[in-house]
């Protein structure tokens, strides 16, 4: 049905958990203080509506304990222009599952936000949206565990979700 | 499925939230403020603004007040505050202070003005120190308390929200300027001793552990610069926290335009914090 407003129309959604994700990021059993960066993404970039205009964060975990009211855990990411894996990546990113090697490296990714965690919830699902610009066609997101305890032993229970949001316009 | 998002427009580009076109950002080298985004605001981190391919400097707020001090509203210019409980702090990293001239900005608002309450704070007692505090009657004092300070006159009411900005420049580091809500309290301009300047540095208490800010209390933005704004910037940063004025977060909901009413130079109208959906 034809529209006479410009609105944001959806991408597909990537995943990056530990397994049964679209990337491989393992952040199972991280410990506190563990950062962790994921598997470089495929292009952002649709065939028909070209580059994403926001991307849409969703980042959820579940601790062994219940942490801290107001710990964080904060979420980052890498873009880059390059689809290999560990090319032209900020940060020193590899582009694959792995440790970050160090917290100053942070400061060359752009920061996300942070999951704020709730000691009600214990250690129950602890899940926050965000909503960032992207800077350039392949992203690496990474997570660093700062809750105080050591997130989930179970699968899939830490996971990062990127969904593309992409410009709409009618053509009159 | 499809949407429009606001909240493009709403909240702050966090990979580059200051507009270094600015003038009002020239030399700006810390802001901790509390910005709309998810996830930059209720935990234990206050925010440096100033990141982005820099170094940012995030404060760490005392368990004691995390996430109890987070507090929306009731701060002109500001998306929220930091609630003070009479005895914790906020601390800063190392490395925040500029090498000469300096400005800090600090809004804030204290419940009492009974005793010594420090706002912004790098102390020694040997006099090479810097801290700007409330000085137990109804006054401000900028320096250090002891050697070389400035104070106003009697300037400070309870349960008023103020923008606070010292200016210190010149050869000597002369402490020259203290505007407070836009106006200059002029007065004394003794040479500051500011030698110890990678000292720990807290916001809302002394940095060594006493003064702290009374109970209600609160702070919404400190700001560094490493020059010492002029006049007219201190009148126009003021605007921006004015009650009932556009402030800085209100072209967030306008959209593309930064909207203090306050002419810079050459005319600048322009928004200082860069959002999501800015459009260059």
């Amino acid at each position: 049905m034809a529209v006479n407003y410009s609105d944001l129309t959806p991408g597909t959604a990537i995943t990056w958990m530990n397994t049964g994700g679209t990337n491989l990021m393992n952040m199972k059993a991280l410990a506190t203080a563990g950062i962790r960066e994921g598997g470089k993404s495929t292009t952002l970039v649709d065939g028909t509506k070209g580059f994403p205009e926001v991307l849409e964060i969703i980042a959820e975990t579940k601790v062994q304990s219940a942490p801290t009211a107001g710990n964080e855990c904060p979420i980052y990411l890498g873009f880059s222009k390059n689809a290999t894996a560990g090319s032209e990546n900020p940060g020193g990113l590899t582009g694959a599952d792995a440790a970050v090697g160090n917290a100053d490296q942070l400061p060359q990714l752009v920061l996300v936000g942070s999951i704020i965690l709730s000691n009600a919830l214990g250690t129950g699902v602890q899940r926050q949206r965000f909503e960032v610009k992207p800077k350039a066609e392949y992203v690496i997101p990474v997570f660093q565990n700062s809750s105080g305890q050591t997130t989930s032993n179970v699968d899939g229970e830490t996971i990062i979700t990127i969904r593309p949001w992409y410009r709409r316009t009618p053509i009159a | 499925m499809a949407r429009i998002i606001p909240g493009t427009s709403a909240i702050v580009d966090p990979a580059c939230p200051i507009d270094w076109s600015h003038p009002l950002n020239i030399g700006l080298t810390s802001e901790w403020a509390i910005p709309p985004n998810s996830g930059w605001r209720g935990g234990q981190t206050f925010r440096d603004l100033v990141r982005g391919g820099r170094n940012a400097h995030d404060g760490t707020l005392d368990t004691a007040i995390t996430p109890s001090g987070w507090r929306g509203g009731a701060a002109p210019g500001s998306y929220g505050r930091v609630q003070f409980d009479g005895s914790s702090k906020i601390s800063l990293p190392a490395g925040i202070w500029p090498s000469s001239d300096f400005t800090v900005v600090v809004d804030f608002l204290v419940t009492s003005t009974s005793a010594f309450q420090g706002l912004l704070s790098s102390y020694t007692s040997d006099g090479n120190s810097f801290e700007v505090f409330v000085d137990g009657t109804t006054r401000l004092m900028a320096g250090c308390y002891g050697a070389n300070s400035f104070t106003t006159a009697g300037s400070i009411a309870t349960n008023t929200p103020y923008n606070l900005i010292v200016s210190v420049s010149g050869a000597v580091n002369n402490l020259g300027k203290t505007f407070l809500n836009g106006v200059n309290k002029a007065g004394s301009s003794p040479t500051l001793t500011f030698t110890s300047r990678s000292l720990a540095t807290t916001i809302g208490k002394r940095s060594t552990g006493t003064f702290p800010l009374a109970n209600g209390s609160w702070v919404s933005r400190v700001s560094i610069y490493n020059r010492g704004l002029v006049d007219a910037e201190c009148k126009a940063l003021y605007q921006e926290t004015k009650a009932g004025n556009p402030n800085r977060w209100n072209w967030l909901e306008t959209g593309r335009f930064w909207s203090i009413p306050v002419v810079i130079a050459t005319g600048n109208r322009r928004r200082r914090i860069l959002c999501a959906g800015s459009i260059a």
